[in-house]
């Protein structure tokens, strides 16, 4: 059968460096490793993780210490993270700009190809439960990409969103594309509505009744961090090996207790009320105020990982519900 | 672009016993560093294989070029290995960090608890020479053995007012107060137009705030230095948010305008 516009792109991109796409196996989709082209899952369906592990590495090692010498590691293969749905393409956005002035994530963007795909804009939203906002029409303008690729009814549109793209669509012999220009953060017609009224809910949570329900069942397993596209927190910390120390990055999780111990092996968050509101404040409360962007992309992923079904979007809801009229 | 997080070696130049379990460690600096740091910022010291902490810099920022102090208390492993540290060995070190105190143009009160002396102390040899400000000194500590810093003070009683307050008595007699840093401070008549300093464990914050402001004290005028257990210095690790703000980026130093506004520390 002869390949489609975006299957010789994605073959052109298996041919120029490591390609992580979406795959389906026993009926789950996932981001794994694109080893042969008939892997990839074309269906546009969300994957149980995200491209996170791709940007930012669950363990990455710094510097070593070897010999009395400090040297300072950076590894950079080029890499394709291939069929991003617009909501990761939206996390991998907030990670450019919270890891933009840290060397290891820019020296690792620079050979990092992020490329974006649709199904088409009514398709997605009817996909995903986009609690967080709507779909604006100029979405592209607002999201870091280097190549977007929408699939028509009868073909597929492509979009370069940087240079970069621009380049890698050349050298695939694509000439027929779209450019798109990063018009920053936030819309000309300014923040998000449910952005701001999410902010405003989580803010003014503090004793809500929420928490302490929500406490009584929470496990901290930590597990909603963990697949959160947006979550980056993460532990700075000294391996010893057999010939020297590696200082190495690796992510944790607030719901840990590590997490916020201080001198004296204190605990700052010390219940689990005060680790479920530190989570829901940082992402609708810290992360909007310091970029005027969203912490939350609503892919409801830790909603589906949440040993005891804890439902963000419904909370979310509760609080603009106690909320209302305040 | 400038990469925060790789650490470089410092030398120790000597090292100062200050009590049982703290020291004061002096390191030089390579040249052609051009280290410079403002009061109230900190560095993150380490030993390969035991992590690093942030400390508070308390030598004077005019010295910076060619070195920096630093006052570690034994807390844990890293500390504890700190503490016993020779001249002549060597630490890692990352910064400056955070955005220390604010540029001094009017009086001073500084006050300290334990070994929250120390980032204050750069705020002192910075400024102690002035003639048109005055600084006014208050130090609370558990006992004169636990106290650091105990050969500036006679100095430093010349050229500002200084109430070192005890909470258990003891031998030592020069300017010496029994009681808490609190009644020192409630006994005191405070001098005016002042800006006030604070560096302490945090159970002392609520309790300084609340006098101050019975003294007439405005919020933003008072500043307090926070410690939290932080991994990058940077604002991205997120071990260490307070509210919307990072210490190790926003603060360590914050006024009381925000501070009140969270839990910890509203009175």
């Amino acid at each position: 059968m002869k390949q489609t516009k975006a299957e010789q792109f994605a073959a052109f991109l298996l041919s120029q460096g490591l390609v992580y796409a979406p795959q389906k196996t026993d009926g789950s989709c996932s981001v794994k490793k694109i080893i042969e082209l008939k892997q990839i899952d074309w269906s546009g369906d969300m994957p149980d993780n995200s491209f996170k592990s791709v940007l930012l590495p669950p363990k990455e090692i710094l510097q070593e210490v070897k010999a009395g010498q400090i040297k300072v590691k950076f590894a950079a293969p080029k890499v394709f993270c291939f069929l991003m749905n617009v909501l990761d393409l939206q996390a991998a956005t907030l990670l450019e700009h919270i890891f933009e002035k840290d060397i290891y994530f820019q020296a690792r963007r620079q050979n990092l190809f992020l490329i974006g795909f649709s199904t088409g804009v009514p398709g997605d939203v009817k996909k995903y439960d986009a609690f967080h906002s709507n779909y604006e029409e100029n979405i592209l303008e607002h999201i870091l990409f280097d190549v977007f690729i929408e699939k028509t009814d009868r073909d597929y549109k492509f979009f370069s969103g940087s240079e970069k793209g621009q380049q890698l669509l050349a050298g695939a012999g694509i000439n027929n594309y779209q450019n798109v220009e990063f018009a920053g953060l936030v819309p000309e017609s300014g923040l998000n509505p449910r952005l701001l009224e999410n902010k405003k809910n989580v803010e003014l949570s503090e004793n809500s009744k929420l928490w302490d329900e929500l406490a009584q069942i929470c496990l901290a397993c930590g597990k909603c961090s963990i697949v959160c596209p947006t979550c980056y927190c993460h532990d700075l910390r000294d391996e010893v090996n057999d010939d020297g120390v590696s200082r190495v990055r690796e992510w944790t999780s607030c719901f840990y207790s590590e997490f916020s111990k201080t001198a004296g092996n204190k605990i700052d968050l010390d219940t689990l009320r005060k680790k479920l509101f530190y989570w829901y404040f940082h992402k609708f409360v810290r992360i909007p105020d310091k970029l005027s962007y969203y912490g939350c992309v609503s892919c409801m992923r830790c909603v589906k990982a949440c040993p005891v079904g804890i439902n963000i979007s419904a909370n979310l809801q509760r609080l603009q519900k106690e909320n209302n009229g305040k | 672009m400038e990469n925060n997080l790789k650490q470089k070696f410092a030398k120790i130049v000597s090292v100062v016993k200050e009590t049982v379990s703290v020291s004061t460690l002096i390191l030089g600096l390579p040249e052609q560093d051009n280290f410079a740091f403002r009061a109230g910022q900190f560095v993150m010291i380490g030993i390969p294989g035991f992590g690093e902490c942030p400390l508070g810099i308390s030598s004077n920022p005019a010295d910076a070029q060619k070195q920096i102090s630093v006052t570690v208390r034994q807390a844990g492993e890293l500390t504890e290995k700190l503490n016993q540290l020779k001249k002549g060995d060597c630490v890692t070190f990352r910064g400056p960090f955070g955005n220390g105190f604010p540029e001094v143009a009017s009086n001073l009160i500084l006050i300290a608890g334990g070994c929250g002396i120390a980032p204050l102390m750069a705020v002192i040899l910075e400024n102690q020479k002035r003639k048109d400000i005055k600084i006014q000194i208050f130090i609370g500590c558990k006992d004169a053995a636990t106290l650091i810093y105990k050969e500036k003070y006679k100095q430093l009683q010349k050229t500002c007012d200084l109430s070192v307050a005890l909470e258990q008595k003891s031998l030592l007699k020069f300017g010496f107060i029994s009681g808490s840093v609190i009644n020192a401070i409630a006994k005191k008549k405070l001098v005016a137009d002042a800006k006030v300093f604070i560096c302490g464990p945090e159970a002392m914050y609520s309790s300084v705030a609340k006098i101050l402001l019975e003294k007439g004290i405005a919020p933003k005028d008072i500043y307090m230095s926070l410690e939290k257990r932080m991994h990058c210095g940077v604002g991205v690790c997120e071990h260490c948010a307070i509210g919307t703000k990072y210490i190790c980026k926003d603060g360590p130093v914050f006024d009381y305008e925000f501070l009140k506004n969270i839990d910890k520390y509203k009175i």
